[in-house]
């Protein structure tokens, strides 16, 4: 294996951690009026903008048992199954995709798109499973949908302006450091 | 015939995985789930620690900063325990009653820890049958001092040892000596209904202990103690430890007695009712410390010689 996929996944890893300590410390500080932070479909995003294959797979399930673990009711592996379901969904059906197979998307646009799709399908899934379990009710369930729905969007709403936000402040830092360390052409 | 780029057999393992686990026992579900939480443990104390270092950080304080409430009471209420602790401290100096000034001579009395062991009930039957090897020394059982329910120790009067000497484990009371033989003496259990020792009542306190109010310990013959003479007025608990009071202490500190087990106040009852139990297990006790005070050959003891004009009788004459 690359010494350096070695040392991405290691990252990756280190970034999932990280992202466990920010949902149960940083992410319920953090009151936005509403939205929900959620870091570990942040880290989800980040790992299907940065690497390919099943590891990716492998990424999705760890997150999503994690998540199922934070979460504290329904059924254990219900975000370790969507969070899959997901990224496997999302990887068939990308745009522009067929040219270069297994090649990851590492734009901006696309690692927020990716995010605002993952939170919002994993959300309100997750969600409308986790309600149907607590209550049996066709009724009460249609009647709750839309609140799902709307505070699964909004939490994706907020995960994708923190990313996009993220991502284009790094690239801001990035692209002075790139120049400095350029080296000067030479001149008459 | 296009063949199919996407691999769905992780995602069948993956969903497989799930599946599993929705189908577990609660117990084990909530096993994982805890499990997962401690593993996060070490990376939350971390993020606090930087938050709060953080939060304590401010390079750039201005006036118009927004103070946290509970931490602003937190400063008030370490400021308060300080400005306590000081008064305490103030207040207690005065109660020390300590001179400024150590006496230069040396000390009348001196005292000293004399190490007995108990004798175990076989040696004291052996003894009292005769069966013990007297190597010609013609001891009679008779020379042997025994007290019912008190234990014997193997000194006696050649030692330095007399009756009342009180007798410690470590720092723990154990009783005083009550009966003295040539070779053998006898302990008075704090435990025994005619035992009586000066008291003082103490709460655990932050460096040290808080002494309180006096009383008397008595025995009361049933493997326990009471406390006697404490005004209704003081404050009892349960589990304050009870000190000997005195000025006599080895080391001037004092030894324990033991410790509240039980504190009554019945209505209209001008002294509280205290159960002590001791610090020491008697029935295990194999040597003991006896205090012994003698006078000090340093001193010199001689009368000084006088002469007509520094007499007392012409002091007290002019």
């Amino acid at each position: 294996m690359n010494p350096l996929t070695i040392v991405r996944h290691l990252m990756l890893l280190v970034l999932v951690y990280a992202a466990l300590v920010a949902e149960t410390t940083i992410a319920p500080a953090l009151d936005l009026g509403g939205p929900t932070i959620r870091p570990l479909w942040i880290v989800l995003a980040l790992v299907v903008g940065r690497c390919q294959g099943n590891s990716v797979l492998v990424y999705a399930a760890l997150l999503g048992l994690t998540s199922d673990c934070l979460r504290g009711n329904g059924p254990l592996g219900l975000d370790l199954v969507l969070a899959s379901a997901a990224v496997q969904l999302l990887a068939t059906a990308r745009p522009g995709r067929p040219a270069r197979p297994g090649k990851p998307a590492r734009s901006i646009a696309t690692i927020t798109l990716t995010t605002l799709v993952l939170t919002t399908s994993i959300e309100t899934v997750s969600n409308l499973v986790r309600n149907t379990t607590a209550q049996l009710d066709s009724n009460w369930l249609l009647a709750t949908l839309p609140t799902t729905l709307a505070a699964a969007t909004a939490d994706a709403l907020a995960n994708s302006a923190l990313v996009l936000a993220s991502l284009l402040l790094l690239r801001t830092i990035q692209q002075p450091i790139a120049k400095l360390l350029l080296p000067t052409p030479l001149t008459n | 015939m296009v063949r199919s780029t996407s691999n769905w057999k992780p995602l069948a393992a993956c969903l497989a995985t799930g599946l599993m686990l929705g189908v577990l026992p609660e117990p084990v579900s909530e096993s994982i789930r805890s499990g997962l939480l401690d593993l996060a443990r070490p990376g939350q104390q971390a993020a606090i620690t930087v938050a709060d270092r953080l939060t304590a950080w401010h390079p750039f304080a201005s006036p118009t900063r927004t103070v946290n409430p509970d931490t602003e009471e937190l400063a008030t209420l370490r400021l308060e325990i300080r400005r306590l602790r000081l008064a305490n401290l103030r207040l207690s100096k005065p109660a020390d009653n300590t001179p400024t000034t150590t006496p230069t001579h040396p000390p009348l009395i001196t005292t000293g820890l004399v190490t007995v062991r108990v004798l175990g009930r076989e040696t004291i039957q052996a003894w009292a049958a005769g069966r013990i090897l007297d190597h010609g020394h013609r001891l009679s059982p008779g020379s042997l001092v025994v007290e019912p329910g008190h234990s014997t120790l193997d000194l006696g009067d050649g030692n330095g040892l007399s009756k009342g000497q009180p007798a410690y484990s470590g720092r723990n009371v154990a009783g005083r000596i009550s009966r003295v033989g040539h070779l053998t003496s006898t302990l008075q259990p704090l435990t025994d209904t005619r035992f009586r020792g000066l008291a003082r009542l103490a709460r655990p306190g932050q460096d040290r202990p808080v002494f309180s109010t006096q009383g008397m310990l008595e025995g009361t013959g049933d493997g326990f103690c009471r406390l006697t003479r404490v005004p209704a007025t003081a404050a009892v608990t349960v589990g304050d430890i009870v000190y000997t009071d005195g000025r006599d202490q080895p080391d001037h500190w004092p030894m324990v007695y033991g410790t509240v087990v039980e504190a009554q106040l019945p209505d209209g009852a001008p002294h509280w009712e205290i159960r002590i139990r001791p610090a020491i297990d008697l029935d295990q006790l194999k040597q003991l410390d006896v205090l012994t005070r003698n006078l000090n050959p340093g001193r010199n003891l001689s009368r000084p010689t006088t002469t007509p004009e520094s007499t007392s009788s012409g002091v007290l004459a002019q």
